[in-house]
């Protein structure tokens, strides 16, 4: 089974198989043949070449968290829907990012609405202060991900704008 | 063998790590609890721990934990004889503590004529003074702008500007010069307004590189007064203590003893009754000053408790109930080193802004020598409706040093995955050569961590392998599951059928 993940800028494909009731993994060529122990749910002690490695494995979505030796690794797992969607986006367009967790006041565009760079997209609340979402380039908006009253996450994407093209 | 209880029923008037705390102690006392909770913490560890709860309102504190009226309604109806109030929230609200002893309940803490005697900070600052404990060179006598700029010049710049009514570092300017007063003056008053609806402000000396170190005092119905030693709390964020020790590396023995003195002096001028703190700052020549009374349990009391041995929440209840203080003075010693770490769900490489989501997996550390006061555990969410403090870290051991080295490990061995906590952050500043020697004071992080950045090297293998092994039996699972599941991919939990999965390793 290949499994994908996205490691900074990289993506790693990562090999497992199950083998008389121990695993083989191999990472970029590298094999590891690994004994799991779970008495847990998410708490796995691994063992490889008889050295123990404890971690803990969190799951959000396609957000995998990895506890180890007291570092914390956020990995993300590239799934085919996932590579579809970033194969679609265009340089100048992009996505809309909340930079910090709060309420979203109001929300003023909606999809196929034209928009020019510097116009307000979206109205966030965050620590009693207000903060504008802005159109960074003139364009289309996409998609809208967030309504009203909801309440998102730092680095939630909120609305998608594709800039428009200039012919020359 | 078995004594009366102090109280029958006391209702825990907070949420989190402290109402927590406060139940485990009265649980041992054999006083039955009454948690509250707010919509947002239906499912919250302190209202599972609690042998009742009762919802008082919606998530915002303004609809629920500060809701007196509704919280004291909930303690007459459901019998109750006291009410702790914690930290935050009602804690220092004169006007409920005289609610609740009016109404015929015990209200665990001081009296709303000492909490406002205190709560003022030209009042509180007044009132040192004349019992004769240093204060900070200040003024307070006048909000005319004129008169302002004459007394900062006398004083020296730089100067503080401070709201009366403040807390928390609202409402608080440094000013360098004469000519950046009046805008300072004008933007303090401002913020005191929206934070505390009082816009008096008051001027005072700038102590540059102070440390911050206070005292816990206690007082009785009896006219007893104790400190029980000092924190140091010199290691802020913004305005905000992050890491709090016992003893101070700082202070000797001569100090210690004119401090506590002092701060022992301040409880006997007020006639103040229960526990308290007394701030002071220390200046690099050590000299201290009266900074602020704090009229009410503190979040960091651990440190003491363990440096002391003695359970502050349980020596406040038996104050509470009119026993004299179970504690003389001279039965009282610092034994060994104890340090305090806040575990919060925030981003100290953004400005240590609260971060929001899903605990989606905590572990916390056990071993000799190691307290986690946790109110949010696996499971849990953390809102933006509450302070994002996970829970309080306290490491206790034989000397400085060796408590230094166990918080090393504990930080290492304590996992919160799902939000951004600042344990790197942490483990950083525990690690970092002036916090080892002890050299601290309140500009430590922006002196030494101003830019911290989370380390970006690329995972090792071993991490790889552990995620990819874990979807594998996700998956496996889900396949499994699809039959009988809405498919809901985010929210699964894919560990059910793993309960005590064990395979391939030699036991």
């Amino acid at each position: 089974m290949d499994y994908r993940y996205q490691v900074g800028d990289e993506i790693k494909t990562v090999t497992v198989e199950r083998k008389n009731g121990r695993f083989l993994v191999t990472v970029d060529g590298k094999s590891f043949d690994v004994g799991v122990a779970s008495s847990e749910p998410n708490l796995f002690n691994l063992e490889i070449d008889g050295r123990r490695w404890r971690t803990v494995v969190g799951h959000s979505g396609n957000r995998r968290c990895v506890a180890l030796n007291g570092d914390v690794w956020r990995i993300e797992r590239v799934t085919e829907t996932r590579r579809r969607r970033a194969g679609g986006s265009d340089a100048a367009s992009g996505g809309l990012e909340a930079a910090m967790p709060g309420q979203v006041l109001d929300v003023l565009v909606s999809v196929g609405d034209t928009v020019s760079a510097g116009d307000t997209l979206v109205l966030l609340e965050a620590m009693k202060m207000e903060l504008r979402i802005t159109a960074p380039v003139d364009g289309t908006v996409t998609a809208v991900y967030c309504a009203a009253g909801e309440t998102v996450n730092r680095g939630q994407l909120l609305v998608e704008v594709e800039a428009e093209t200039n012919s020359e | 063998m078995t004594q009366k209880p102090l109280f029958k029923k006391i209702l825990i008037a907070n949420r989190g790590e402290i109402a927590v705390r406060i139940i485990r102690t009265c649980q041992e006392m054999g006083i039955a609890t009454v948690a509250v909770y707010s919509d947002a913490d239906a499912a919250a560890l302190h209202v599972s721990l609690a042998d009742e709860a009762v919802p008082i309102g919606a998530a915002p504190a303004t609809e629920s934990y500060l809701r007196g009226d509704k919280i004291l309604q909930a303690a007459q109806q459901l019998g109750c004889d006291a009410i702790h109030p914690g930290y935050g929230f009602l804690s220092e609200n004169a006007d409920f503590a005289d609610a609740v002893t009016a109404a015929g309940l015990t209200f665990i803490g001081p009296s709303g004529d000492a909490m406002r005697a205190m709560g003022s900070k030209t009042a509180a600052r007044a009132a040192m003074q004349s019992a004769g404990v240093p204060v900070v060179p200040g003024y307070q006598s006048s909000d005319s702008d004129a008169d302002l700029l004459a007394a900062a010049a006398e004083i020296g710049f730089p100067v503080l500007v401070k709201a009366s009514a403040g807390g928390g570092g609202k409402g608080m300017r440094v000013v360098q010069s004469a000519a950046e007063l009046p805008d300072a003056l004008a933007s303090a008053r401002r913020e005191a307004q929206n934070a505390f609806g009082d816009d008096r402000i008051y001027l005072e000396k700038y102590i540059v590189n102070p440390r911050h170190i206070e005292f816990q005092i206690f007082g009785d119905t009896h006219g007893n007064a104790i400190h029980l030693f000092e924190r140091e709390c010199s290691i802020q964020r913004r305005h905000q203590k992050i890491i709090e020790e016992s003893p101070s590396p700082f202070l000797d023995d001569d100090l210690r003893r004119r401090m506590g003195a002092a701060a022992v002096a301040a409880v006997r001028a007020v006639g103040y009754v229960n526990a308290g703190t007394i701030e002071f700052l220390v200046d690099a020549d050590r000299n201290f000053y009266f900074l602020e009374m704090n009229t009410r349990l503190q979040v960091e009391h651990p440190v003491t408790e363990l440096v002391t041995g003695v359970d502050l929440v349980k020596l406040q209840l038996r104050v509470a109930a009119g026993e004299p203080l179970s504690v003389v003075q001279k039965s009282l010693c610092q034994q060994g080193h104890a340090i305090e770490c806040r575990i919060y769900a925030e981003d100290p490489a953004n400005n240590f802004l609260p971060e929001i989501g899903k605990v989606v997996r905590a572990v916390e550390p056990v071993g000799p020598g190691v307290r986690v006061d946790a109110g949010v555990t696996t499971g849990d969410e953390i809102s933006l409706h509450y302070d994002p403090m996970i829970a309080k870290l306290i490491v206790w051991g034989e000397n400085r040093a060796e408590a230094v080295r166990k918080m090393d490990w504990a930080l290492r061995h304590y996992v919160v995955l799902g939000v951004t906590t600042n344990i790197p952050f942490l483990r950083d500043v525990v690690a970092h050569a002036a916090f080892r020697r002890g050299d601290l004071t309140t500009n430590f992080v922006p002196e030494h961590f101003a830019d911290w950045q989370l380390h970006t090297d690329t995972p090792p293998d071993v991490a790889l392998v552990a995620v990819a092994i874990s979807d594998m039996l996700a998956d496996a699972n889900r396949g499994a599951a699809a039959d009988d599941s809405a498919g809901d991919g985010d929210r699964f939990s894919p560990w059910a059928s793993l309960r005590g999965f064990r395979m391939g390793v030699a036991r």
